[in-house]
């Protein structure tokens, strides 16, 4: 069962990592456009701003799943330096219940505001309801849940290898 | 309210849980409590992130991780040791000279730590200086990651205190500079008293052929830096051209990209920008309700009838942030504080620029000070070294690093002489 689950996490939350790089990717290309229309076309595209904004924050819910899963959230770790194994495992308990909590929230509040933006449209890029923006909270909520259960079953921490 | 929010707080980062997790957690403790719309939560979060100029954030990252796969740390560091190497106690000088550099490219000091520090603290070892040493040095070098723009705690000022960020990273240079130079006379003058390093200059490249090869990497911090001094390009605009600059400087011309590194490279970016831009998220969230329930405005009141001039204030402020620093992650920090801090120096007169980098200073120096400091974990873990081994050998570093924040502190024009230059104040 704990395998049969670990298997599934593992592709779930590949599965958000890899959509996130694209995001990245994507962003990254809208941005290098934006400044390409504004000085060689010298007409500067007004949806790629908003397009960068909205595929970086799907980028970071798409990515906090990994994140979650790989103990790569900055924390101040003193005592789980300090404790031993059996202590451990109660404070990873505690770092996946707190995690669980405010993704829950996340999912059920963020599901909520995403069904009330579907009635707004992205300013600067009429016609696109918000719900696709707003979507990137729920979304990025059920990976996250997903993602914090694997940590739970099979904890890592990996905070330096990823920290700024 | 507030005590509630910051007991959970303080309960959430004792037990380890991460930095945006307690924030977010203790904001969702507030608005229980105010009996406020749960719908607060996540439509605050959403809204600290989705601003524009956070956007160099990510971009920064990528450009720094795309640069050292790249190969630009071993090319700097051999640019470095070409000028400064031949001495006594050329390396470690090396060490923060090539820190200094990097900075100008790199938004991050954990990033310059690891990058950096990957090459040098072996190379150090190797040449005789302390193992606890050089792993101190390395880790306060590299705060100038984040002192030397482009910044990501300064373009997090700038967003939550509602500065230029193109002024910040001007007014970054003169203090970065103060402190290299700072950090260099005085390794310079401790490997003379000890006796280090006395065949540091063995096996250096020539001048000339080190710039040779660091060219492509030298010119990066020309575009992004002369770009945004110039008024060419905004802070963001600057990241996206340091992304784009890296990107076929490592594929194109040092052809140490390929295609397999290039997810890697995304990955790694991805998970340093989404940790990052969550604790953003968290922060803006409990900034919101910290604000809804005046405190803000509370705190300021008492500052300034408690610190009655300019020079308590920085002192009291410089005392203050150096406890939080000791203990609270730096983002965080900066997105908490700066909106109750900045209106308060604004009042006694202080510029908020020049206030603005004493924060920046303070808390960097927070990344040094144990218990809680990324740069000594990251540190500590390329020299494979427990951190109360290096503590003795930190202390004179830290010192270094107070004078030059006093100074700082109370000489506005370290910062603000190049500012008024580039900006006709």
């Amino acid at each position: 069962m704990k395998k049969l689950f670990l298997r599934f996490e593992e592709r779930t939350t590949a599965l958000s990592m890899m959509l996130a790089c694209a995001m990245m990717a994507l962003a990254s290309v809208f941005a290098i456009h934006q400044i390409v229309t504004r000085f060689i076309l010298e007409s500067p595209a007004e949806w790629t701003e908003v397009l960068i904004r909205f595929s970086l924050i799907w980028m970071m819910f798409l990515g906090i799943p990994t994140a979650f899963r790989t103990g790569s959230m900055v924390s101040v770790d003193l005592l789980y330096r300090l404790s031993g194994q059996r202590m451990r495992r109660v404070l990873d308990a505690v770092v996946a219940i707190s995690a669980l909590m405010l993704s829950g929230i996340i999912l059920w509040w963020g599901w909520d505001y995403t069904n009330r933006g579907s009635v707004q449209s992205m300013i600067g890029l009429e016609g696109v309801s918000m719900f696709w923006a707003y979507l990137a909270l729920p979304v990025g909520a059920v990976f996250s849940i997903i993602g914090i259960i694997g940590f739970w079953l099979d904890p890592q921490r990996m905070e330096l290898e990823n920290a700024q | 309210m507030s005590s509630a929010m910051l007991f959970t707080m303080l309960l959430c980062f004792a037990l380890t849980v991460s930095v945006a997790v307690s924030i977010g957690l203790s904001a969702i403790v507030g608005i229980q409590i105010a009996d406020a719309n749960m719908l607060i939560s996540v439509k605050e979060m959403f809204n600290s992130i989705n601003k524009f100029p956070l956007a160099a954030i990510p971009f920064f990252i990528l450009a720094g991780n795309l640069m050292e796969t790249g190969g630009i740390s071993r090319r700097l560091v051999e640019f470095a040791k070409s000028i400064v190497g031949g001495i006594q106690g050329g390396l470690p000088i090396t060490c923060v000279l090539t820190c200094m550099i990097f900075a100008a490219v790199s938004g991050s000091s954990v990033a310059t730590t690891f990058a950096i520090g990957a090459i040098l603290i072996p190379a150090l070892i190797k040449h005789g200086y302390p193992r606890p040493w050089a792993t101190a040095l390395q880790a306060t070098s590299a705060e100038l990651g984040v002192i030397i723009p482009p910044s990501i705690p300064m373009i997090l000022l700038g967003v939550s205190a509602e500065l230029s960020i193109g002024e910040l990273f001007v007014a970054g240079v003169g203090p970065g500079l103060l402190i290299g130079f700072a950090l260099m006379v005085f390794v310079w003058l401790y490997s003379k008293y000890k006796g280090w390093g006395k065949n540091d200059g063995e096996g250096r490249l020539s001048f000339g052929k080190a710039t040779w090869q660091a060219s492509w990497a030298l010119l990066m911090p020309v575009i992004v830096l002369g770009g945004i001094y110039g008024g060419i390009f905004t802070p963001t605009e600057a990241s996206a051209v340091a992304v784009f600059y890296s990107f076929i400087v490592g594929t194109v011309i040092y052809r140490e990209i390929g295609f397999k590194d290039m997810y890697n490279i995304l990955r790694k970016s991805v998970i340093s920008s989404a940790v990052i831009m969550f604790i953003i998220a968290n922060a803006g969230l409990f900034a919101f309700m910290i604000t809804r329930a005046g405190v803000p405005a509370a705190i300021g009141a008492w500052l300034q009838e408690v610190l009655q001039s300019p020079v308590y204030f920085m002192l009291g402020v410089n005392a203050a942030l150096f406890i939080i620093g000791m203990f609270i992650e730096t983002s965080a920090a900066i997105i908490v504080l700066a909106p109750i801090l900045v209106p308060v120096a604004m009042h006694f007169g202080i510029d908020p620029i020049q206030f603005g980098m004493v924060m920046i200073v303070n808390l960097a120096l927070g990344m040094i000070t144990p218990p809680f400091g990324v740069n000594l974990f990251a540190a500590c873990t390329v020299a494979r070294i427990s951190l109360d081994r290096i503590i003795k050998d930190l202390i004179p570093f830290i010192g270094v690093i107070l004078g030059c924040l006093m100074a700082i502190s109370y000489v506005p024009a370290i910062s603000l002489t190049l500012r008024d230059l580039i900006f006709n104040k």
